[in-house]
C-alpha cells in the first residue's frame, strides 16, 4: 500500500524527517509514537502532499506508483487520507457542502456517478450518527465553533464518507476527552477491513488502547529508532522517549526491531 | 487661480440647473416650503462646493474627474422601453426608476396589502404635501454635507415607501433605480424615503444599476425613519457600469426598540462612495450593519459608515467584508460614537479585507468615540490573502486548488449575505457575487 524509502525532508531549509524506511501493507494498521518535534506531523503532511516542505532525499510510493510530484487532491482521489492535528476553520463553508464537494470529486475521479444533494444527505446522515454528531453540524460552517472533540468526529465523519483506502490519523487523540476518545476509535475500528491501511500518528499510548496496531514505530528526531510490535507502545508509557533518544544519538538511523 | 474659477463656474452651473428646472415645471405642485428647501440646499452645495481630499472624510477618494464631467440633468433621460434586466419576483411588489422617470411599465404595485405604500415620491409630495414634508429631510441633513445637498435641492424622481403601525410585510419591496447607455454623461439623483411605523415588519431591497457602457453619476440619499419597535431588513444593492460614479448617502434614524439590518452589496462599479449613517435616537434600539464589497481593476469603492449611539441601552454590530482583485481599491473607514448619556450600550465592528492581487489596495479604519463610561465596546480589522493551510486541507479532501479557492471565497462573501432574512433575496445576492468572483478568477487567468 504504502513505502517510504530513505525519505529525508527539509521545511524552512531546516531538515526534519533523516531517512525514514517504512512498509504498510494492505490492511495493516501501524502507530507511529514519539516526542514533541520529531517530525511526526511533517511525515504525516508529505505524505497528504504539502507543497512547501522539501524532500531532499529518497522517495514513496502508494499503490506501487511514485506519487511525490503528484498534488494533495490527486492523491486524495485515489484514496488517501490525512485526518489533521489541528482542522481547519472554513468560514462560511457549510460542512455538507464540503463533504458533498470532496465525495464527488472523488467520484468523479472513479468513473462514479455524482450523487446529488438527496441521495448524499441519505447517505452522509447515518455516518454522522455513527461519529455521535447532531445533523446540525452539516449546515455550520466547516469546523467553525466545534469543540475540539467535535473537530476530531467531524475529521472521521469525512474520513466515512470518502472511504479511503489508506487513512493517516495525525494525533486523532489530542484534545479528547475518553468518551469522544472512544467514539473516533470506534469508527475508526469499524471502517477497518483487510483493504484499508492505516498510519496513526499518536503522542501517547492511550490511543492505542482502544485501536490495536499490527506495528508500533518509533520516531525520534527525524528517524525510526525503534520498531515492533503492540507491546512496544506500553514500555514506552512506562518508560518514556528519553532512552531511545540517548539510542538514536549513539546508533545513528540504525532501526532494531523487536 | 484658473483651477478655482473652473471649479466655482461648475458649481454656479448647478445653481443654475435649479432655476431651469423650476421655469420647466419639473416641480410643479410641489409645496412652497420644499422649493425653500430646496434653494436652502442648493445654497448649501454652492456655499461648500465638492469634498475635496483635504477634508479628512475624503483622504482616499477624489471626486475630481467627476467635478470636470458636465453632466445633463435626469430629466433630459430618455423613456427606457427595454426589456425588465434586473432580477424580480413574478408577482413581487416593485417600482422602477429609468432614467431618471418612473418607469410604470416595469413597476408592479398592484395588490398592496392595507398600509403599505409604494409610491413616486414626487408624486406624494404634490399630492400629500404635509404627510411627506413630515419626514422628507429629516434625517438626512444637508446644511454641512454638499453631497446631500445637490440631491435635496435636484431630485425630481424618488420613491416613498410607508408602512402603517403594525404592518407586516416582507415581500420584498424593491426599489430600482436603473440607468442605460446615453451619449452624453448622466447626472441621476435617486431619492429614497423609508418610513416604518411603531410595530411594523418590512423587507426592503433597494437596488442601483447602470446597463453597458453608461456613464453617470448617481448622486444618491436614502432617509430611512424607524418608529417604536418596527422592524427592517434592507438591503442596497450597487450594480453599476465601469465608467460610473456613485455618492450614496443613507441616513437612518431608529427610534426606541426598533430593529434595523441593513445590508449594503457593492459588486464593481467605477467609484462607489457611501456615506452609511445610523443613529441609535431611542432605548432599547439595535442595528446591524454588514457590508459586502467587491472591487477588481478600475473599480473604487469607499464605505464610510457612521455608528451614533445616542442613548442608552442600544446595540449595533457591525462587518464590512471586502474582496479586493486586480487593481481594485478598497476603503472602509467605521466610526462609532457614543455619546455621554448613552450608558450600558454594546458595539461591535469588524472589517475584513480579503486581497487576491497584489496590486489591490485597501485602507481600513474602525474608530470608536466614546463618551460614557460603562460601555462594551470592541472593534478590529483585518487585511489577508487566501489562507494557505484551508487551501491544503481542501485539496487533501479531494478539491482541486481552483474549486477549493472559489469555494473559501464564496463562502467568505456567503457570511455577509447568510446575515439575509430573505431567502430568495440571499440567493440571488450569493449568485451574483459567484459570478462576479468567477468573472475575476477568468480574468486574472
Amino acid at each position: 500500500m504504502l513505502r517510504i524509502i530513505n525519505l529525508h525532508v527539509s521545511v524552512e531549509g531546516k531538515e526534519i524527517l533523516k531517512g525514514i524506511d517504512l512498509q504498510i501493507n494492505q490492511g495493516e494498521l501501524h502507530a507511529i509514537m514519539g516526542p514533541n518535534g520529531s517530525g511526526k506531523s511533517t511525515l504525516a503532511q508529505v505524505l497528504a502532499g504539502r507543497e512547501d516542505y522539501e524532500i531532499t532525499a529518497g522517495s514513496f510510493t502508494y499503490q506501487g506508483e511514485d506519487i511525490i510530484d503528484l498534488p494533495p487532491e490527486e492523491r486524495a482521489r485515489r484514496g488517501m487520507f490525512l485526518s489533521f492535528q489541528y482542522p481547519v476553520v472554513i468560514p462560511g463553508v457549510n460542512n455538507i457542502y464540503l463533504l458533498q464537494a470532496a465525495v464527488n470529486a472523488v467520484r468523479k475521479y472513479r468513473g462514479e456517478e455524482e450523487l446529488d444533494a438527496v441521495d448524499f444527505l441519505a447517505m452522509i446522515k447515518s455516518k454522522v450518527k455513527s461519529v455521535d454528531l447532531d445533523n446540525s453540524f452539516l449546515y455550520r460552517p466547516v469546523n467553525e465553533g466545534f469543540s475540539g472533540g467535535e473537530k476530531k468526529r467531524n475529521e472521521i465523519l469525512q474520513m466515512l464518507a470518502l472511504e479511503p483506502a489508506f487513512t493517516i490519523l495525525d494525533e486523532t487523540d489530542s484534545g479528547l476527552d475518553i468518551d469522544a476518545l472512544k467514539i473516533v476509535a470506534e469508527g475508526v475500528n469499524n471502517f477497518r477491513s483487510p483493504d484499508r491501511s492505516f498510519l496513526v500518528i499518536t503522542h501517547y499510548q492511550r490511543l492505542l488502547d482502544y485501536m490495536e496496531p499490527d506495528y508500533v514505530h518509533v520516531l525520534s528526531e527525524g528517524r525510526i529508532v525503534k520498531s515492533g510490535g503492540p507491546e512496544l507502545a506500553s514500555e514506552l508509557e512506562q518508560r518514556g522517549y528519553g532512552w531511545l533518544r540517548e539510542r538514536a544519538g549513539e546508533n545513528g538511523s540504525t532501526v532494531e526491531s523487536a | 487661480m484658473t483651477v478655482t474659477t473652473n471649479k466655482s463656474s461648475g458649481i454656479k452651473a448647478y445653481g443654475r440647473h435649479l432655476d431651469r428646472l423650476q421655469k420647466k415645471g419639473v416641480f410643479a405642485g410641489q409645496p412652497e416650503e420644499y422649493a425653500d428647501v430646496r434653494h436652502a440646499a442648493m445654497a448649501a452645495f454652492t456655499k461648500h462646493g465638492f469634498p475635496h481630499r483635504k477634508q479628512e472624510e475624503w483622504r482616499n477618494t477624489s471626486l475630481a474627474a467627476l467635478q470636470e464631467t458636465e453632466y445633463l440633468l435626469p430629466e433630459a433621460g430618455e423613456h427606457f422601453t427595454g426589456k425588465t434586466p434586473f432580477y424580480h419576483w413574478a408577482d413581487g411588489t416593485r417600482i422602477v426608476i429609468a432614467n431618471g422617470r418612473v418607469a410604470a411599465g416595469l413597476s408592479n404595485l398592484e395588490g398592496l396589502p392595507r398600509g403599505v405604500r409604494v409610491e413616486s415620491l414626487a408624486d406624494a409630495l404634490s399630492s400629500q404635501p404635509e404627510r411627506t414634508l413630515n419626514y422628507l429631510s429629516k434625517a438626512a441633513n444637508y446644511a454641512s454635507r454638499p453631497l446631500i445637498a445637490l440631491n435635496t435641492a435636484l431630485w425630481s424622481a424618488g420613491v416613498f415607501v410607508e408602512i402603517s403601525a403594525g404592518v407586516t410585510f416582507t415581500g420584498p419591496i424593491q426599489i430600482i433605480y436603473l440607468q442605460t447607455s446615453i451619449d452624453q454623461p448622466v447626472l441621476s439623483l435617486p431619492r429614497t424615503l423609508v418610513v416604518a411605523g411603531e410595530n411594523s415588519q418590512v423587507t426592503i431591497l433597494e437596488q442601483h444599476m447602470g446597463q453597458g457602457e453608461a456613464t453617470y453619476w448617481a448622486d444618491s440619499v436614502t432617509e430611512i425613519l424607524l418608529d417604536r419597535n418596527a422592524s427592517m431588513d434592507y438591503i442596497l444593492l450597487q450594480q453599476e457600469t465601469p465608467g460610473s460614479f456613485q455618492t450614496h448617502a443613507l441616513q437612518a434614524e431608529l427610534t426606541g426598540d426598533s430593529s434595523l439590518s441593513l445590508h449594503t452589496v457593492t459588486l464593481g462599479g467605477g467609484l462607489v462612495r457611501n456615506d452609511t449613517s445610523v443613529r441609535l435616537a431611542g432605548e432599547g434600539a439595535e442595528a446591524y450593519l454588514g457590508g459586502l464589497y467587491l472591487a477588481g481593476s478600475g473599480a473604487h469603492v469607499d464605505n464610510h459608515t457612521k455608528i451614533e449611539h445616542a442613548v442608552p441601552n442600544t446595540s449595533s454590530r457591525e462587518v464590512y467584508k471586502g474582496i479586493l482583485d486586480g487593481h481594485g481599491h478598497g476603503i472602509f473607514n467605521g466610526l462609532v460614537v457614543v455619546q455621554p448619556e448613552a450608558q450600558q450600550i454594546n458595539a461591535d465592528q469588524r472589517n475584513n479585507n480579503l486581497m487576491l492581487s497584489d496590486d489591490a489596495l485597501v485602507h481600513s479604519n474602525p474608530q470608536l468615540e466614546i463618551y460614557a463610561d460603562d460601555v462594551k465596546c470592541s472593534h478590529g480589522s483585518t487585511v489577508g490573502r487566501v489562507d494557505d493551510e484551508s487551501l491544503f486541507y481542501l485539496r487533501t479532501r479531494g478539491i482541486d486548488e481552483e474549486s477549493a479557492l472559489r469555494l473559501m471565497i464564496n463562502g467568505y462573501a456567503g457570511e455577509v449575505t447568510s446575515r439575509i432574512g430573505h431567502e430568495g433575496i440571499r440567493e440571488h445576492l450569493d449568485q451574483l457575487a459567484q459570478s462576479w468572483i468567477d468573472g475575476e478568477d477568468t480574468a486574472s487567468e
